[in-house]
């Protein structure tokens, strides 16, 4: 059995080798790969070669026109290469379709290929411009480098019988490692000539062209030309760009040492202190610590005149309130006088003419502490509230102004706006107290509308005239008559500083 | 579809420059009585008929490849023109290559245009009726046709002026288009593409024609020297 399975293996093997030898066959299928018209007066036809089958062929390209039924042979098989078929000018009809078809044939037989139709204005696509080159015209500020070609050789321009468009591309070459940028492609009309502005200095460019006749296909891009920009202005401007940085980087350092040396004289040349005010006792930088007691302690010394022992004055409350019987108040508070009795003789005349009715309504729950602080000729009261506030504080500052106009302004004490206004303030009941200025008792109940924007005047060393009042809560009426500042009726309440803390949590409430 | 449209933007400012444009050597009174107001050179006449021309082939294009399109959206893959039976007019031969071309005379040449235009008027409002009662034919396409049989009137008015101008008076014997295209009705739907497609296909070649027949007369007529001839 090996035997045979050997001879059949020998036997075809010797077979194969035979007929590979031996053996011819008729060709295979060529096949028409393009045809193309470059100025659409000729064209050229190409075909490929099927397998040749082991035998010499030949190849023929027959082709018939639209409109005859004569089958003519190709007229030229040799200008345009190896298989290839030229139609010249006499042979090329336009606007009709060729139908063509190659035929292959050896010995054994012959192979025809697929027909294909073919309408020379379909096929044409032109030869690429020639003459490309590139020159750099060198304007004073603007440099620019201008493309310049020539049409295809064989495109017919003069006689109109085609118009050719082109379209420019250039790229910067970068020699070395980096990656070539992309082509930028410019549409350049039917113009010969194309202008590229502002090109980048020290880059160099390659350029090509290709041209379009009419609808047809783009031709092939045209060889590169190339072109260099010279950098020469920016190595002189590099170089002055350095000089410029080390001059200033020297000439910083010097500054930078100089002041180093000599710091406290070139401050004060330069920064002269401005004069710090000086009070005497007064140690500025209690002030800095923020603790309000050891400020107030610090202020109030044995010399200051308006300090006085208590048990050496004679304390005398000061009321100053009018009733008003539409007014609807709860409590009065009362400024002290302090001075003794002139501000009492003083305001009791005031009294009877106008009024300033100062209501507080304040809680004695409010741990709130206040503390007097006198300035010369003022009262003031400072508030400091230390602890959270308990309750429900209110506060109403009724300012109540009944004067007459004339009355009004012989009492430039009191109410030097001269108003009739009143302000009728309706709060609700609260717990009410006197405010009692004093000096030993940190609990004062504050004193209403702790506001420097509603004095109005200060009567003698120690009475201050507030004007305004503004309640917290409740409901205000304001009937305003003549020359009432809007402060007054609109209830714009405006803290000082450091009355926030009290005017915070009043508002609040 | 952007392209496509952005190219009908372009055609409308195209059109509309050159409806503008074409109108007037046709309300242009003839040149015996008048004579002052509406002179037109001749330069100009040629320069638009060119552009009407180069107009009418760019849309001819169009058109053509949105019937493929369209085809192929139908599922229709290959649509044999049969050959050349209405691709050329058979009144008269009109010439096939440059060469030819470059031997006839301007005569011929203006009365080979106005014979192409004249034979295209026709078909091309029956394919733009015809299209209207596609289902769905691209708007792109009945807009173009429209655009198509329009244009072409004015090419043929735009002609009539030139061969006045150049020609004269009792230059040509002018006929009105003959009516030799049978009607074509037809329920075949099938027939109807076809024959459909089969008219705008021989439109383009011919409006390439006619283009480069005008491009080459203007040649001649404005720069007689550079344009080599015979």
């Amino acid at each position: 059995m090996w035997r045979d399975a050997e001879q059949a293996l020998t036997l075809m093997f010797l077979l194969s080798w035979i007929s590979h030898s031996m053996c011819h066959s008729p060709p295979g299928r060529p096949r028409i790969t393009r045809c193309r018209s470059p100025e659409k007066e000729t064209f050229t036809c190409w075909w490929e070669p099927g397998s040749t089958g082991g035998l010499p062929s030949s190849y023929h390209l027959y082709y018939r026109k639209e409109s005859s039924l004569e089958v003519s042979e190709c007229p030229d098989y040799h200008k345009a290469g190896n298989n290839s078929c030229y139609f010249d000018k006499r042979h090329t009809s336009l606007w009709i379709t060729y139908n063509i078809t190659v035929v292959a044939s050896n010995a054994l037989g012959e192979a025809y290929s697929e027909s294909v139709e073919v309408d020379v204005m379909d096929i044409v696509q032109s030869h690429p411009p020639e003459n490309v080159n590139v020159t750099l015209m060198q304007t004073t500020n603007s440099p620019y480098f201008l493309v310049q070609w020539q049409p295809p050789h064989d495109a017919d321009t003069r006689s109109g019988w085609v118009t050719i468009k082109y379209e420019v591309r250039l790229k910067i070459e970068n020699r070395g490692h980096e990656e070539d940028s992309d082509w930028e492609s410019y549409s350049a009309g039917k113009q010969l000539e194309f202008s590229i502005y502002s090109p980048q200095p020290g880059a160099n460019y390659i350029v090509q062209v290709r041209c379009k006749l009419d609808q047809g296909l783009w031709s092939e891009w045209s060889p590169s030309a190339f072109i260099k920009i010279p950098d020469n202005t920016s190595d002189t401007q590099n170089a002055f760009m350095i000089i410029a940085v080390t001059l200033m980087v020297i000439i910083f350092l010097l500054t930078a040492g100089v002041l180093t040396v000599k710091m406290k004289p070139v401050k004060h040349f330069l920064l002269p202190p401005v004069p710090e005010p000086k009070i005497s006792g007064l140690d500025t930088r209690l002030l800095k610590s923020g603790k309000s007691e050891e400020i107030f302690s610090a202020l109030i010394t044995p010399g200051y005149p308006q300090i006085a022992q208590r048990s050496d004055r004679q304390v005398d409350y000061l009321v100053v309130s009018d009733y008003d019987e539409e007014m609807d108040f709860n409590g009065k508070a009362h400024l002290e006088c302090q001075k003794g009795d002139n501000c009492l003789t003083e305001t009791a005349q005031k009294v009877s003419q106008n009024s300033i009715q100062i209501t507080l309504n304040s809680s004695q729950d409010l741990s709130t502490t206040l503390s007097e602080h006198v300035y010369p000729g003022t009262v003031s009261n400072q508030l400091s509230a230390t602890s959270s506030v308990l309750g429900e504080p209110r506060q109403l500052l009724q300012l109540n102004c009944n004067g007459s106009p004339e009355k009004a302004q012989d009492q430039n004490a009191l109410m030097s706006s001269g108003s009739k206004c009143e302000i009728v303030s309706i709060h609700p009941a609260g717990l009410m107290g006197y405010v009692e200025v004093d000096e030993e008792k940190r609990d004062q109940t504050p004193l209403a509308g702790e506001d420097y924007s509603m004095v109005t005047d200060v009567i003698s060393d120690n009475i201050l005239v507030l004007q305004d009042s503004l309640p917290i809560q409740g409901h205000k009426e304001v009937k305003c008559d003549k020359t009432f500042k809007a402060e007054e009726t609109g209830g714009v309440f405006e803290p000082l500083g450091y009355l926030e803390t009290l005017t915070t949590f009043l508002r609040g409430s | 579809m952007k392209k496509t449209t952005v190219l009908q933007v372009c055609m409308v400012f195209v059109v509309c420059s050159l409806q503008a444009v074409i109108g007037s050597p046709v309300d242009c009174p003839d040149q015996d009585t008048a004579g002052v107001s509406c002179i037109i050179s001749l330069e100009k006449l040629l320069e638009r008929a060119v552009q009407h021309a180069e107009l009418i082939h760019h849309i001819a294009e169009e058109s053509k490849l949105l019937f493929d399109e369209m085809l192929i959206s139908f599922g229709v893959v290959n649509l044999h023109i049969s050959e050349g039976t209405m691709c050329s007019p058979k009144t008269v031969s009109v010439p096939m290559s440059k060469t030819e071309i470059q031997q006839i005379s301007d005569k011929w040449l203006l009365h080979s245009v106005l014979i192409l235009v004249q034979f295209w008027i026709n078909p091309l409002v029956d394919v733009q009726a015809s299209l209207m009662n596609y289902q769905n034919a691209p708007s792109a396409l009945v807009d173009r046709s429209k655009l198509m049989s329009t244009k072409i009137t004015s090419l043929e008015q735009g002609i009539l002026v030139l061969i006045r101008q150049i020609l004269g008076e009792g230059g040509l014997v002018v006929e009105g288009p003959e009516d030799t295209s049978d009607h074509f009705v037809s329920s075949d739907t099938f027939e109807t593409v076809r024959r459909d497609y089969s008219v705008i296909y021989c439109f383009r070649k011919d409006a390439h024609k006619i283009q480069t027949l005008l491009k080459l007369l203007k040649c001649r007529q404005i720069d007689k020297e550079n344009c080599s001839l015979f």
